[in-house]
């Protein structure tokens, strides 16, 4: 048994155990204080906290986690591991950290970012700080939530790549520029500068302009009072030159505007290549000039109508109208045309009823009467028409003055109703005088004959020869007059032309002179004929007169005479080919005149009249009649008549 | 063209009011009644009767409406005797052939009358207007003494010595 303490010793023992007692005690409040204080830290560290534990449970979490995982404590502490809420595709490296960090605490960042998804299966951006808590194998993490500044962040990344886009597929070249170098520009911008992009970048902005616009005027200048003017606001467009990187020159439009960005002014160009628009310019320019010259030297007046107003017409109409473009165009086209027309009709009733047709897409073609300024008037003839320039409706009218060819038209007339009452005159002059002068022939012709009759050789020998002059001369008149008859025939007496078989119109010629082709001996062949439209009894007339003229003509050789016909489609030729005494060529051309003989009579009968007949029946069936001949060597005597009517 | 034939009368000059006998047949005389204004024709148509030797007898009337009356008997012609055959001319003064012939055509005491047209017109609508008019014949004076005869000659032969008038 151990001595029994004294109470001196117990006193100092138990006062040892106070002292102990109370160190302890301010130990444990220091421990206490301290644990407070970091209890506080760690909740009110603005920060959402946890400690994790080496197995990667979550052992403690702060306020800040609650509100970030969306759980209280009691569904955190010891009852979560960190990958749970930690995003699938950050857990590798995150749980390699882990790893790290215990090896060596500085082998792991201490800070870097991960994808969290809580609790309410939220998507949160985590910015995290962790460190292994010394002596131990846990590790405080704060994560500080940046899930606003990253959308936000990714927001502006995904708008700037959608401009980027824009920027770089716009079919317009897009250049930013600062002060005097391009800072950007898109890929358009390269294609039409044909360089790449750091070529491009370094370059003086110089070296792609000419020194010079066409005008003479420097470009530089005409840049720097642009960039003022977009300064100012005026965003508008110029053409200008500029030159590719390899210094071709091409047209382009050029426009400024001021951007700010950052809080900076920039200044965006845009350029177009206009090339091809400028082609297109000049060749409507071109053609403009080409029209204009074409429309200015046309013979014929050509004016357009607006409106009833005259818009534009060219040097004839002035020329025509006897006026200056002052006097012409602006004016209503009433001031150029007379009250009344020709026909009697108002010219405005009858202009507005062709207006109406024309407006429908007729063209008019119609004789007009128009008043010159100097208000002489001529007849025009009008062609009419609307046309649509630059979406507007014009007439145009193109006036042709006939004013001479009427008048010409007009003697035309006059002469052929002249030579018509000529024509029909000296018809019916031709008739009526050798039928009027039958009946006085008659008596004349019958009493001489009647005188010889009775009193030849009863009188004397001189008397016989008198009264034998007069019945000759009386009986010859009386051949003329027959034969004169029979031409002024042709013309008045003749048939409507009938389909006529040309084969019977030659037999009956021929058997008509059946008795002098007997008594001459004559052969006559005949080709086979067409059927054509004519007047029978004038064609018998026409070859009558034809084979009895080729054997009345006949040289010491038998008469041969050959008659053909050949097809030449719109006329048939007919010829009438003998082997008589020919024709002189100096008489050829006169032996279709009527009256006209070459030969003696007492030779030769005839009242010579036989071919001027043949003309006239060739004549009246449109078609004509000649003759090749030589001398000795017989004639051929052709005549053509139409295939058709 | 007809030949033309110069007439030779086989019978010998002939009296007008004798009657001569031929072939057994006895030759009755006829009465000719010429319509005819121009006294040349006149003249030449009975010389070619009396070239025919035939005596007949003609009497001679120089416009329409004297041939009228003296069909009709009327005025001067009171005596006359209806024609066995009447020989007219168209264009004449007053009334002319064509209203000559239409009133014999139609009227029914003289219709019977054979009409020969006698005339220089060659026109077409004439002989057509002739016939439409009852005309019983149509002659064209010929130009030619010798056809003129023949003509007549003919005439002659077939009016009155062929044709059996009433």
């Amino acid at each position: 048994m151990a001595k029994k303490p004294t109470y001196l010793e117990l006193v100092k023992k138990i006062d040892q155990l106070e002292k102990k007692c109370a160190k302890y005690a301010s130990v444990d409040e220091q421990y206490r204080n301290a644990e407070s204080i970091y209890r506080t830290f760690f909740e009110n560290s603005g920060a959402a906290t946890i400690i994790v534990e080496d197995d990667m449970t979550v052992s403690f979490a702060n306020k800040q986690f609650e509100n970030l995982y969306g759980a209280g404590k009691q569904d955190i502490e010891g009852k979560i591991r960190w990958p749970d809420f930690v995003h699938k595709e950050d857990l590798e490296f995150m749980q390699h950290y882990h790893i790290l960090r215990r090896i060596d605490p500085q082998a792991a960042p201490d800070h870097y970012e991960f994808r969290m998804i809580n609790k309410l299966n939220q998507l949160k951006y985590i910015v995290n700080t962790a460190a292994v808590i010394p002596g131990t194998k846990k590790s405080i993490a704060s994560l500080i939530d940046i899930t606003d500044r990253k959308l936000a962040e990714e927001a502006l990344n995904e708008s700037e790549a959608k401009f980027r886009t824009l920027f770089e597929s716009a079919s317009d070249t897009i250049i930013l520029a600062d002060r005097d170098r391009f800072i950007d520009c898109n890929q358009k911008t390269l294609d039409m500068f044909g360089c790449s992009r750091e070529e491009f970048l370094a370059a003086n902005p110089q070296k792609f302009w000419p020194e010079f616009q066409p005008d003479g005027k420097p470009t530089l200048a005409l840049v720097i009072e642009a960039i003022k003017s977009a300064l100012r606001g005026d965003t508008s467009s110029f053409e200008i030159k500029h030159c590719r990187y390899d210094g071709t020159i091409f047209d382009s439009e050029l426009t400024f505007t001021i951007v700010k960005l950052s809080g900076k002014n920039y200044l965006q160009a845009i350029v177009r290549d206009i090339t091809e628009r400028k082609i297109t310019e000049i060749a409507l320019k071109e053609g403009e000039v080409k029209y204009r010259t074409l429309f200015e030297s046309a013979i014929d007046t050509i004016i357009l109508i607006n409106n009833e107003l005259i818009a534009d017409c060219n040097l004839a109409t002035l020329k025509m109208f006897r006026g200056t473009r002052e006097q012409l165009i602006g004016h209503p086209t009433w001031d150029f045309m007379p009250e009344f027309q020709p026909d009697g009709l108002l010219s405005k009733d009858m202009a507005k009823e062709k207006i109406q047709k024309a407006l429908k897409g007729e063209t008019l073609f119609l004789e007009w009467r128009f008043v010159r300024c100097d208000g002489s008037i001529f007849d025009a003839e009008l062609t009419f028409n609307t046309i649509t320039l630059k979406g507007e409706k014009y007439f145009q009218a193109i006036i042709r003055d006939i004013t001479e060819r009427k008048q010409a038209a007009e003697q035309m007339k006059k002469l052929t109703q002249e030579l018509e009452r000529s024509n029909t005159d000296l018809a019916q002059f031709a008739y009526v005088a050798s039928h009027d002068l039958q009946e006085p022939l008659r008596m004349v012709t019958s009493f001489v004959q009647l005188l010889q009759h009775r009193y030849q050789g009863k009188l004397d020998k001189a008397a016989d020869e008198f009264i034998s002059y007069a019945v000759d001369g009386a009986s010859h008149m009386q051949r003329l007059i027959n034969d004169l008859l029979k031409y002024s025939r042709v013309g008045t007496h003749g048939k409507t032309l009938e389909p006529t078989n040309f084969n019977i119109v030659i037999s009956h010629a021929i058997s008509n002179l059946s008795k002098m082709i007997t008594e001459n001996d004559a052969i006559i062949n005949i080709d086979h004929l067409p059927t054509i439209p004519a007047d029978y009894m004038q064609l018998v007339q026409l070859f009558q007169n034809l084979i009895s003229n080729a054997i009345k003509y006949h040289s010491k050789k038998q008469p041969e005479i050959l008659i053909r016909a050949i097809n030449k489609s719109d006329f048939w030729l007919f010829s009438v080919r003998d082997n008589g005494i020919g024709i002189d060529k100096e008489y050829i051309d006169k032996i279709f005149i009527i009256f006209q003989r070459l030969h003696n009579k007492s030779k030769y009968p005839g009242t010579g009249i036989g071919l001027s007949i043949c003309k006239k029946i060739a004549e009246r069936h449109g078609g004509r009649i000649w003759v090749e001949s030589k001398l000795g060597q017989g004639s051929t005597f052709y005549f053509t008549i139409p295939s058709k009517q | 063209m007809v030949k033309a034939l110069l007439f030779i009368s086989p019978y010998p000059a002939n009296n007008k009011t004798k009657v001569s006998m031929t072939n057994d047949e006895q030759q009755k005389m006829f009465d000719i009644l010429l319509i005819e204004d121009n006294p040349g024709d006149v003249i030449l148509i009975k010389e070619a009767f009396k070239e025919g030797q035939t005596c007949n007898n003609l009497t001679v009337v120089g416009d329409g409406e004297a041939a009228l009356s003296f069909l009709r008997k009327e005025g001067a012609y009171k005596k006359s005797s209806c024609p066995d055959l009447v020989l007219l001319d168209l264009n004449m003064p007053r009334k002319d052939g064509r209203e000559v012939l239409a009133e014999i055509k139609t009227d029914p005491v003289l219709k019977h009358i054979p009409v020969v047209v006698l005339t220089s017109s060659e026109a077409q609508q004439d002989i057509i207007n002739a016939y439409n008019l009852q005309a019983n014949c149509y002659i064209t004076k010929p130009v030619d003494l010798k056809q003129f005869f023949n003509v007549v000659k003919l005439i002659e032969d077939f009016w009155l010595k062929t044709a059996k008038l009433p």
